[in-house]
């Protein structure tokens, strides 16, 4: 660890051997060594960190990893929610991941299944997220190691999107602004912009430096400062209204872009001898599709099923009681079924599935 | 009078033989000969059959036994575990331990009796058999005979065939209409067992064997067949025109567990998330609670193999020393299973995903094997050629048909009248009446072997030399005399559990630590807490030598806390003290 350049005053930024640096400071969390074993602060109240628990990419034998995937109570309690409603057909995480950049990457292949096992959700995914880019403001990390918003897509089967609530906006000073035409982006990261922007504005909020004796370090020497807790990842009080509106917006238009099946009046023919062909045309007229196939993957969600309940003098000569469109049906688009019903009479059809929503047509033959 | 003689003759040579406590038998070496509880090992026990023999075993040997539930199963019933040792010797945490469970899947179904055979003959021969007393005064033994107890009795009481119900009882919806289990399989000739379907065709591309009418065989290309053959016993209860589609749950509990667990399109029956079926994650917590643990068995069948992990290729299972020592133990698990094949699971099978003794093995640091119960070799003591006429032969000529249902006419809603018969669900992956016993006692065999290599530690060489100043020099050495490390290479290399313990109490320590090698004058000396030394491991078959500089003499106590060798103490004393 370096404490940093002058510009960046006390923040302790790591120090990289590949540029040549050598590092000046260890950098530990206040505390000692309580239990005498050499080791400070090195099994501290609780232990999981959920957002690292999930089954999604989750790397065993890490520190807050917990011993297995789901191992914290939390994510339990979670996932049992999500697979008692197959209903919820999107799920958003406000966290520091923003997976509106880049869409998703599909990488999961099938032991038996060769090439892309979801393209529909993917190209649905992605459509979705380019367009709803703008809206998802604040830049945000990839997905981390058994993260949730992974999780949610991967295993629970749910489109699934993230994006921070807020984080500190650049701080601009003067030699940055003139470096603006050479450097578009700054490569700043969340801890160099929470610092740059406290020093500037609530510097009550970064302990200077200070020397103190520590028991377990006799001949070292010690000093305790850095960011308040909690005071590197929150906005400030003021902001608060401004980020719940850009919130709002966001999620308003990710339950706008849900599915939206409308099942329009069938086309009956009438075949002659008291044989009907009825055909029926299942709408879409939403954005995302009426289901996920790695929905369908994981058995969370369900395909649209069309229920064929004949009156009693009627039978159906083409077509089951029950017929499933396994394929989800993408926005904008319609499938067509057919059905050949025997005898005069009212014939129930009901469409639907819980992440679609439920049409029922009464057809009177 | 002809009565009285009668109740006379019957009866007073029982009794006879009851006053005096003598058995009416002779002993057949290798088994107890007057059990304190008898069971019948030539049939399957349901789960209250299980219960009852467990809780009469735990009531006979009190000083050998402990039974407990470690949680309750989705419909309600315990999870049985015995805990069998010599608790007089030590209590079971402070031993190391071996585990073994059964019949995860529950059409598995023998393997609740070697489980069960394991308990009772431990328990049975403690006092007739020296190395079963050796064995329970210093391994704990932590038995789970039955894993899916819901549908154990399914399998039992409801129309099944010999590979359902693998999954256990929780409703799932398999295909996706919203419904539960609505559509499983139907007994039509109302038998208990799930057989074929076959239907008379004269377009059909099935005929009956010439030899034995009991056997459908494919026709060849150029010949016309008389039936059509339907494989399961069933008809279509949704109307979504499939048959049998959604019956018991899918899921399967032996891809639930916590290493590598992969989402149902990868790895088929994951369900939701690892351990959450109730009945795995029972088991995890009793496992995390049991970290002396160090060797495992989990029964299942079938085929007759012996099957070690890694399930996957991946680079967090690859530790040589630990694969040479499995591969030692299995390859000579080959000598005691006549029949089996030793089989590593990912690289002769296939790959699976989330599997129980992966689990035991990455999460807990255990040696883990699983033995695939019943071959085919046990029909006729070599491996069949043609698995059907030899199974068809068997049954013929040593079961006399019994395992056979025969083809009966029946009327099926769909297909009008099938005739409906085949092999019974008892039969095909679970072995016949006279076999059973020796399969229990054969496995058995081969855990008991795999326990009696569990670190045996020992104190000895103890040496206490006079220094200057009132120093003394404490030199002991800590003996492994068994096969198996304190630690497999895993836990070593994860921190799975935490290092072992060699303490020394009973003076001032100033120095001390662990000599490199016995040859050597200095030890290496550990900066913090040298009256209590952590070492990684203790090898199998070797010793490490522990040495300290204390002040004050006297005696000491030597005290080895090894979480998976085991908890030894040993006073020592200068030779001229008494």
């Amino acid at each position: 660890m370096d404490r940093g350049d002058n510009k960046l005053g006390g923040l302790m930024i790591k120090a990289d051997p590949k540029k040549g640096q050598a590092g000046k400071y260890k950098l530990l969390f206040e505390g000692k060594d309580d239990d005498g074993d050499g080791k400070v602060n090195e099994d501290p109240v609780g232990g999981i960190n959920v957002n690292m628990n999930g089954t999604n990419e989750y790397k065993p034998y890490e520190t807050y990893g917990g011993v297995h995937p789901f191992a914290a109570k939390e994510l339990i309690a979670l996932a049992d929610f999500l697979f008692e409603r197959p209903n919820i057909l999107s799920v958003f995480t406000f966290n520091y991941h923003n997976n509106f950049d880049k869409g998703w990457k599909i990488k999961y292949k099938g032991r038996r299944s060769k090439g892309n096992m979801f393209s529909t959700d993917s190209a649905a995914y992605n459509a979705l997220a380019s367009d709803l880019k703008p809206l998802a403001k604040y830049p945000g990390e990839k997905l981390n190691n058994g993260s949730i918003a992974g999780w949610a897509f991967y295993d629970a089967g749910r489109f699934s999107f993230s994006a921070p609530a807020w984080t500190y906006p650049e701080v601009k000073d003067s030699t940055e602004e003139k470096n603006k035409k050479n450097k578009k982006k700054t490569d700043d990261n969340r801890e160099t912009l929470a610092y740059k922007w406290i020093v500037k504005n609530t510097p009550g909020n970064y302990l200077e430096w200070k020397e103190i004796k520590h028991p377990d370090f006799p001949n070292q020497k010690v000093e305790v400062g850095g960011f308040v807790p909690f005071a590197k990842n929150n906005p400030p009080e003021d902001s608060l209204t401004i980020i719940s509106k850009n919130a709002n917006k966001l999620l308003f238009r990710l339950y706008k872009s849900l599915p939206l099946l409308k099942v329009p009046e069938p086309l009956v023919e009438d075949l002659g001898n008291d044989v009907f062909r009825v055909t029926l045309t299942i709408k879409n007229e939403g954005t995302l599709p009426t289901h996920t196939e790695v929905g369908r993957g994981v058995k969370a969600l369900q395909p649209v099923l069309i229920k064929t309940k004949p009156a009693k003098s009627q039978t159906i000569a083409s077509g089951n009681e029950i017929t499933f469109i396994q394929d989800p049906i993408t926005g904008g688009s319609a499938v067509t079924k057919t059905f050949v019903i025997v005898g005069k009479g009212r014939v129930v059809f009901n469409v639907g599935s819980p992440s679609a929503g439920y049409n029922e047509l009464n057809v009177q033959l | 009078m002809f009565k009285f003689t009668f109740f006379y003759l019957l009866i007073f040579p029982l009794s006879l033989f009851a006053q005096s406590g003598l058995p009416s038998t002779l002993k057949a070496v290798g088994a107890p000969n007057d059990p304190a509880v008898e069971v019948s090992w030539n049939r399957y026990h349901d789960y209250a059959g299980m219960t009852d023999i467990l809780n009469e075993l735990n009531n006979a040997y009190q000083n050998l036994s402990s039974l407990e539930s470690i949680g309750k199963s989705y419909e309600g019933k315990d999870l049985w575990c015995i805990t069998i040792t010599n608790f007089e010797s030590g209590k079971p945490e402070d031993k190391p331990a071996y585990y073994i469970d059964a019949s995860i899947h529950a059409n598995e179904a023998q393997a609740v009796e070697v489980a069960l055979y394991t308990a009772w003959f431990l328990l049975e021969t403690y006092d007739e058999i020296d190395f079963t007393k050796q064995l329970l005064n210093r391994v704990t033994f932590y038995i789970i005979p039955m894993q899916s107890p819901d549908s154990r009795d399914k399998f039992f009481y409801e129309p099944n065939t010999a590979h359902s119900p693998r999954s256990g009882q929780i409703p799932r919806d398999d295909d996706g209409d919203g419904l539960m289990d609505e559509d499983g399989y139907d007994d039509l000739n109302n038998d208990g067992f799930i057989t074929q379907m076959r239907i008379k065709s004269k377009y059909g591309r099935w005929k009956t064997d010439p030899d034995d009418s009991r056997i459908m065989v494919r026709c060849k290309p150029d010949e016309i067949g008389s039936y059509d053959l339907i494989w399961s016993e069933g008809i279509d209860n949704d109307g979504d025109g499939i048959i049998n589609e959604d019956g018991d749950g899918y899921y399967d509990p032996n891809r639930n567990w916590g290493r590598l667990w992969r989402p149902h399109y990868i790895q088929y029956g994951a369900d939701r998330y690892p351990f959450s079926l109730p009945e795995t994650k029972a088991i995890e917590n009793f496992l995390s609670k049991h970290p002396n643990i160090l060797g495992s068995q989990s029964y299942h069948n079938t085929g007759g193999m012996i099957l070690i992990g890694p399930y996957q290729n991946e680079a967090d299972f690859r530790f040589e020393d630990d694969l040479q020592l499995i591969d030692f133990i299995g390859k000579k698990g080959l000598e005691l299973l006549p029949g089996y094949k030793y089989i590593n699971s990912y690289k002769d099978f296939y790959p699976t995903y989330g599997d129980e003794t992966n689990w035991h093995y990455a999460g807990h640091g255990i040696m883990s094997f699983v033995n695939e119960l019943w071959t085919q070799y046990n029909m006729f003591r070599e491996d069949p050629e043609n698995s059907t006429e030899t199974i068809y032969k068997f049954d013929k000529y040593l079961l006399f048909g019994d395992a056979f249902v025969d083809w009966e006419e029946v009327e099926h809603p769909k297909y009008g009248k099938v005739e409906v018969g085949g092999i019974k669900k008892t039969f095909g992956r679970m072995p016949p009446s006279f076999l059973l016993e020796e399969e229990c006692h054969r496995n058995m065999a081969f855990t008991l072997m795999h326990a009696d290599m569990l670190p045996q530690l020992s104190i000895e060489n103890e040496k206490i030399d006079e220094l200057d100043g009132g120093l003394y020099k404490i030199t002991v050495d800590i003996i492994n005399k068994r096969l198996m490390p304190t630690k497999l290479s895993v836990d070593k290399e994860y921190k799975i559990t935490r290092p072992d313990w060699i303490e020394i109490s009973g003076a001032e320590v100033i120095s001390g630590g662990i000599k490199k090698s016995e040859y050597d004058k200095d030890f290496s000396a550990q900066e913090y807490k040298p009256e209590k030394l952590m070492i990684e491991r203790i090898d199998g078959n070797s010793k490490v030598t522990a040495s300290w500089l204390v002040s004050g003499s006297g005696s000491y106590t030597i005290k080895v806390n090894s979480i998976k060798g085991g908890k030894i103490e040993k006073v020592i004393k200068p030779k001229n003290t008494n």
